[in-house]
């Protein structure tokens, strides 16, 4: 799943012309420009029957837009959930797709980062979202 | 060592319709006798009771993740008396025989339930309709 919300991040046109290619999952380059898209997995938790596991998962993960102003965290903010907006659309490259069912804005907050004594320091948005999804 | 296992591993056979189920809880409801007071006016002490002759089959329930490319089989399972086997895990993976249960039934209630976040579900009832056949699970 990993791969395929890094596909659908990075093949969305709107983003994509925010961020360029600067979506990454869990760590971001040290000297990496801003703004950029950083993403990791908090949760996953697999569906069980008396057969054992089924295809169907439910995934939190974290999504941070990160910019130097407010205004620029919001404006990835929005493409990043333009970007997952898509019941039942499929995520992934040919041969490597998930099914998704539903997605789910849980939580917003917003942060603030000073680096060496700067006044300037980032910004970001962070969001989690529940995705449900049946893998291939 | 006790032979207690897992509730996981069920399955659920039916005679005749051609279901697939993908199963989440299994449930044995209500095999009963019926309790028949005995006492009179020369009792003392407890009430006494002796038990019904007959033996009230119950009904098997079972919660089912939803098979959305087979439920016009299930809808016409309703009603439809055959033979039902619950198999249940053995207890260890090498047994000879899985513990069982068997009886003539007849599904006779569904229900389904949709929801956001999660899978479309459903429940299953069967009333156990005559006799239920015991097979214990054994090593060899």
């Amino acid at each position: 799943m990993r791969t395929q919300l890094y596909y659908q991040l990075s093949n969305t046109a709107g983003l994509t012309a925010v961020v360029s290619d600067r979506i990454y999952p869990q760590r971001v380059p040290k000297s990496d420009a801003t703004p950029y898209v950083v993403f990791d997995v908090i949760d996953r938790e697999a569906n069980y029957q008396q057969s054992g596991y089924n295809s169907f998962n439910k995934m939190i993960v974290e999504i941070s837009s990160v910019g130097t102003s407010i205004s620029e965290c919001v404006s990835v903010r929005d493409q990043v959930f333009t970007a997952l907006d898509t019941e039942h659309a499929e995520w992934g490259d040919t041969g490597d797709k998930v099914q998704m069912h539903s997605i789910k804005l849980l939580t917003e907050s917003d942060n603030f980062f000073l680096f060496d004594g700067s006044e300037d320091g980032i910004r970001e948005i962070t969001q989690t979202y529940e995705l449900n999804y049946t893998e291939a | 060592m006790a032979n207690f296992k897992e509730g996981i591993g069920c399955t659920l056979g039916f005679g005749t319709s051609s279901i697939t189920l993908n199963l989440f809880d299994v449930s044995l409801d209500g095999v009963s006798h019926s309790d028949i007071a005995t006492h009179d006016q020369s009792t003392t002490g407890y009430i006494t009771y002796v038990a019904s002759t007959l033996t009230e089959g119950g009904t098997m329930s079972f919660n089912v993740n939803w098979e959305l490319y087979d439920h016009v089989a299930l809808e016409g399972a309703l009603g439809v008396s055959q033979t039902i086997t619950i198999t249940l895990p053995k207890v260890n993976s090498g047994d000879a025989t899985a513990p069982s249960y068997s009886f003539t039934g007849y599904l006779n209630n569904i229900s389904q339930s949709a929801q956001i976040g999660d899978l479309i579900k459903g429940t299953l009832q069967i009333k156990v309709a005559d006799d239920i056949t015991f097979v214990d699970g054994a090593a060899v």
